[in-house]
């Protein structure tokens, strides 16, 4: 019997040897195995960045949001739980649950990973989360969320899938915005589901920078409003506007319309996601003169009084025509300037030598980039002299045979405005860590000197001279404010010649005496007229109306009779019978339109306190009450009144009533407000106004002149 | 008397006065408290690695586990009342359960349920029952019956030999058709109480060489059984199996992960993770999972009791048993409980080819657990019914 037992106690003995054969002998090698097959490192994604204009705002921002997808095959669940959880997804979701049936239906029958919705807010996911369906798969996922949607879209740009930046400052300051993932250990099983968290996350996710831009929404949101304004009086096809503070070369505003959505930025065309500001090559035309008449003074190859003889407003060039818009006869260098005369321009810069002009050009930042931080800057094209034809220093002068970006134009302008220094353009003021300490500044950067200051003194005037009735920019005229710029107009050179397509442009600066804005403003192919000074110059103007509402910096020495002559100020016609504002129209000479019907005026444009030109109309809208069309609004959101022109009181009063915080700033009347009427907003979104002391316009309008 | 002679071989101190079972003789504490100790941890392992078998089930974890836990009790119900019942009786009745276990070996082979590539038992309604389970249990009895009646003439080919053959070859080959491995260990369970009952060792070598033979013939029918056996060779050399995309060999090599990860005091109760590798792990690889749970002092101590089970079963209880009947008996129970533990330990641990063996009380399954109860109780029957002067 013992026998029988010692024999068998043999196996039990070999099991226990074998387990310390096999921990032993090959211990390690079946442990890295284990940790091969059942550990992995996952991501922990770092959010990224933040975007803040100038002034603190929140231009972007991030949300989470869920994927939601079913695996129809976890065991215990059954039919009926899914069509009960497509009905719940259906609740908080725009879509039918016969849409989400059919989508589990027409799914792979192996298929474990069905999606059936994408970017459900976190709401609705805790929502789902609740039904307690175990089918159910909710992956985060964090997203950018662009606050003021298309503002400032073209500074901004936008991520892809990934969240990598594609365009605008999100491209790059990529780097920055990006942050660094922290790194977990999970367990997975032989499926490949993960079973569990291995210890504590091997590596924190190192969030990204915030990102502190140049630009100031409320300068940006006057920009586009006016910009699209400018291209739908213009009847253009498209437009772009740059502001800078000449001073530094920071950029105030940079728009492109029509502009996208950066949360959708595939619904748009790439067109209109590109930033023509900086990616498009034009030939300037007219606003190039300003460079001719630096070099030709600083060459001393002309005085301002100088007479030229321009004839008939036609001259041959070595075999090719060059006109100007109209005859002027004999003319000063300074009328010639004034009133854009090619022809005189071009003799002057006859006298200039190749090889000088060349230098000017180039020295003025053409041809070359101005390295502003935004990605896809195109540096121009400007040829040496040894490659020009005998036409080409001629033409070169009035803005031809030379290609430009608008970024350019604007640098040199601001050289122009500040004392002859070329700056770099930048947009992104700094970027901060997460502990708010400064990882990177931009700071003014000198260049180079382009112009002397005794030759922006006697050059100064004249292009305030531009902007006046016998200038070709009357249209940019702000009464009792000095600004000075130019205007341009450019045939479009597609397909080997020139058509009958043209670049409007205005480029100038305020206030005169001092400085602080560069604008330039250029619309592509207007139909309604080709000239700069009457297409873009009114964009120009509003803008610069609607910054002196805004920057305390600005003051304007009203002068009515002239105000009165061109434009008219626009009453407040909300509210009214149509009978009653036909007659408050007629009295005040205002050409309008209606769109809508009914009898009660809900709308107009542009608002109330406005300045519109005698020759434009102005729109009202129409419905049969008072109250303002909510149906669209959902419960959340609600549309921004537009409160410009009333008293402080009041607009606080209407804001409030409609859902928003109000942010006041100065007193009396309204001047300005961010965001602009219209947009559809979260509630309790704050709503910054502007008020000031009755100044020209809401004066005049309170009198109802 | 036969059995004094028989016995005296063995027992030699002992005098027989071959009075029957003595009330107020208790039955065996240490085999009874090595069963439950067991079953206590069976239901622990059973707990942690049953997780992801619940899933594909519809259920929990739980509610498997509370099945586990019932059909441990109804287990040691049986064993209590088999443990009332006299050796004798149930020895009789032997006879008739292996012939219906026969019947229905032959009905699951041709109507059963699959279950890993192999037909191995019977679903009636709710329950599903395996019979070679019942086969065993009465083959193991009906030949320590047999041996024990053939005392005498043992030796005898033709008388002895020949007829308990004649009943173990057919329940083996009908158990192999299906389960190759427990008909082999049957057998060899077989030949050690036939053994340890005196027969001819010519006989019974004579037969291994013709199960050897019969075992190459089974081999050469199904592709799967070689692939387990060459499989089986390689790992043994090696430990660690080169193609484990093959089934067995990736099973093994799992197994082998779970006793490294266990390293010496093991990962600790209930952290397991190889069970989300290992298949069936809160069955044939529910060893892997102690050794990885509780390690090297873990699985030691699971094997000590079953060793501590042989040695009370052979040892103590077989010594003291009445008659021959008993101690053959005692033989045979013990057997059939302790060697299907150390054949599924030695599968976990990679020393025997992977086969779907049950660990007793602690793999997850009621067949198993129902007769492992039954073979205690007639342990504790014939502990309880020893000779007045060992008290």
């Amino acid at each position: 019997m013992f026998v029988v037992f010692g024999l068998l106690l043999l196996i039990p003995l070999a099991i226990g040897l074998q387990i310390v054969r096999v921990q032993i002998l090959d211990g390690s090698r079946l442990r890295a195995l284990w940790s091969a097959q059942a550990l992995d490192v996952i991501p922990i994604p770092a959010q990224r960045g933040i975007i803040l204009d100038s002034k603190g705002r929140e231009l972007v921002g991030n949300t989470v949001t869920y994927t939601v997808a079913v695996d129809p095959h976890i065991p215990g669940v059954t039919r009926e739980d899914l069509q009960l959880f497509t009905r719940e997804l259906a609740a908080v979701s725009n879509r039918s649950a016969s849409h989400y049936q059919q989508r589990i239906r027409s799914a792979a029958p192996t298929s474990r990973y069905i999606v059936l919705e994408r970017n459900i807010s976190e709401e609705a996911a805790d929502q789902l989360r609740e039904t307690g369906i175990r089918a159910v798969i909710l992956e985060e996922q964090y997203r950018r969320r662009y606050n003021y949607e298309s503002l400032a879209s073209h500074v901004i740009g936008y991520v892809n899938h990934e969240l990598n930046g594609m365009a605008g400052i999100e491209s790059s300051y990529n780097e920055y915005l990006r942050g660094v993932d922290g790194q977990r250990q999970v367990r997975r099983d032989r499926s490949g589901r993960i079973r569990g968290y291995v210890g504590a996350p091997r590596r924190q996710p190192k969030q990204g920078h915030t990102v502190i831009s140049t630009i100031d929404s409320q300068i940006q949101a006057i920009a586009e409003e006016e910009l699209r304004k400018g291209v739908v009086r213009g009847m253009a096809r498209r437009g772009s506007i740059i502001l800078m503070d000449p001073r530094t070369g920071e950029i105030k505003a940079l728009a492109n319309y029509p502009s996208f959505d950066p949360n959708s930025p595939a619904s748009s065309p790439s067109e209109d996601r590109r930033n023509t500001v900086i990616s498009d090559i034009i030939e300037p035309g007219s606003t190039f003169k300003l460079i001719t008449a630096v070099a030709a003074l600083e060459n001393g190859a002309v005085e301002l009084d100088e007479l030229f003889d321009t004839g008939d407003g036609r001259r041959l060039i070595s075999g090719q025509l060059m006109r100007d818009h109209d005859p002027m006869g004999t003319v000063s260098f300074r009328q010639a300037i004034q009133k854009s005369s090619n022809i005189a321009t071009s003799k002057v810069a006859e006298r200039i030598p190749s090889e000088s002009f060349y230098q000017y050009v180039r020295n003025f930042g053409f041809g070359s980039h101005t390295y502003v931080d935004l990605p896809g800057e195109e540096a121009g094209l400007l040829r040496k002299p040894y490659q020009w034809s005998a036409v080409t220093k001629p033409w070169m002068s009035i803005g031809y045979e030379v290609q430009v970006t608008i970024i350019q134009l604007a640098q040199a302008f601001a050289a122009f405005a500040n004392g002859g220094v070329i700056t770099r353009p930048y947009i992104v003021d700094r970027v901060l860590d997460e502990q708010g300490q400064t990882v990177h500044r931009n700071r003014p950067e000198n260049v180079r000197r382009a112009i002397k200051p005794a030759t922006i003194e006697q050059l100064g005037p004249v292009f305030e001279s531009v902007v006046t009735d016998s200038g070709t920019a009357s249209y940019a005229r702000v009464e009792g404010f000095r600004i000075a710029g130019k205007t341009g107009t450019a045939q479009k050179y597609i397909d080997g010649r020139y058509q009958t397509q043209y670049l409007a442009s205005f480029a100038g600066y305020f206030p005169a005496e001092d400085p602080q804005y560069v604008c330039l403003v250029l619309i592509d192919e207007p139909r309604l007229s080709y000239y700069g000074g009457f297409i873009a110059g009114p964009v120009f103007r509003n803008v610069a109306l609607r910054l002196i509402g805004l920057d305390d910096g600005l003051q304007i020495i009203p002068d009515e009779e002239q105000v009165r002559g061109q434009w008219a100020i626009v009453p407040d016609l909300r509210g009214m019978h149509r009978d009653e504002a036909n007659a408050v129209l007629s009295d005040y000479n205002i050409r309008h339109r209606y769109s809508g019907n009914g009898m009660y005026i809900t709308a107009q444009q542009p608002a109330p306190g406005e300045q519109l030109m005698r020759s434009d109309l102005l729109q009202l809208s129409l419905s049969e009450s008072i109250s303002i069309d909510s149906s669209r609004i959902s419960e959340h959101h609600a549309s921004v009144p537009d409160v410009r022109g009333m008293s402080m009181r009041k607009a606080s009063t209407w804001l409030r009533k409609s859902g928003f915080e109000v942010q006041m700033v100065g007193s009396g009347t309204v001047y300005t407000q961010f965001p602009e009427a219209g947009g559809q907003y979260r509630k309790g979104e704050v709503v910054t106004v502007r008020g000031r002391a009755r100044d020209l316009p809401s004066i005049l309008s309170q009198k109802g002149i | 008397m036969l059995t004094n002679n028989f016995k005296s071989q063995y027992l030699i101190e002992q005098p027989a006065n071959g009075s029957s079972s003595a009330a107020g003789v208790p039955s065996d504490r240490w085999l009874l408290a090595c069963v439950i100790m067991l079953m206590m941890w069976g239901v622990l392992a059973v707990y942690s690695s049953i997780a992801y078998f619940a899933e594909t089930k519809l259920t929990t974890a739980g509610t498997l586990v509370g099945e586990h836990a019932v059909k441990l009790v109804i287990s040691l119900l049986v064993m209590v009342i088999v443990s009332k019942i006299d050796y004798k009786t149930i020895t009789r009745l032997s006879r008739y359960t292996l012939l219906l276990s026969w019947l229905f070996l032959i009905i699951v082979t041709l109507y059963g349920t699959e279950v890993f590539g192999a037909r191995r038992s019977l679903s009636l309604g709710a329950f599903s029952f395996q019979p070679s389970s019942l086969a065993t249990v009465s083959l193991l009895v009906y030949v320590a019956f047999l041996v024990s009646k053939k005392q005498d003439y043992i030796r005898d080919f033709s008388r002895s030999f020949l007829p308990i053959l004649g009943w173990i070859l057919p329940t083996c080959a009908l158990i192999g058709l299906e389960d190759f491995s427990s008909a082999a260990l049957l057998l060899v369970m077989c030949l050690i109480i036939m053994f340890v009952g005196r027969a001819s060792l010519l006989h019974i070598a004579a037969l291994v060489l013709v199960g050897a033979i019969g075992a190459g013939a089974l081999l050469a029918q199904s592709a799967e059984r070689q692939s387990r056996v060459t499989n089986y060779v390689h790992q043994v050399i090696h430990i660690e199996s080169e193609d484990f995309q093959l089934a067995s060999g990736y099973q093994a090599q799992q197994a082998h992960i779970a006793i490294a990860q266990g390293g010496f005091f093991g990962v600790g109760i209930g952290k397991s993770t190889q069970r989300d590798f290992l298949p069936a792990p809160y069955n044939d690889f529910i060893y892997a999972i102690i050794a990885e749970e509780y390690g090297l002092v873990g699985a030691a101590f699971v094997l000590m009791l079953y060793v501590v089970i042989l040695f009370r079963g052979i040892v103590v209880i077989a010594k003291r048993a009445r008659d021959t009947l008993g101690v053959l008996l005692a033989v045979g129970c013990t057997l059939g409980v302790t060697m299907f533990a150390f054949v599924n330990a030695g599968v976990a641990t990679g020393l025997l080819p992977v086969t779907g063996l049950p660990m007793p009380f602690i793999s997850y399954g009621g067949t198993s657990m129902l007769f492992s109860g039954v073979l205690i109780g007639i342990l504790l029957q014939i502990s309880k019914s020893r000779e007045e002067s060992y008290a």
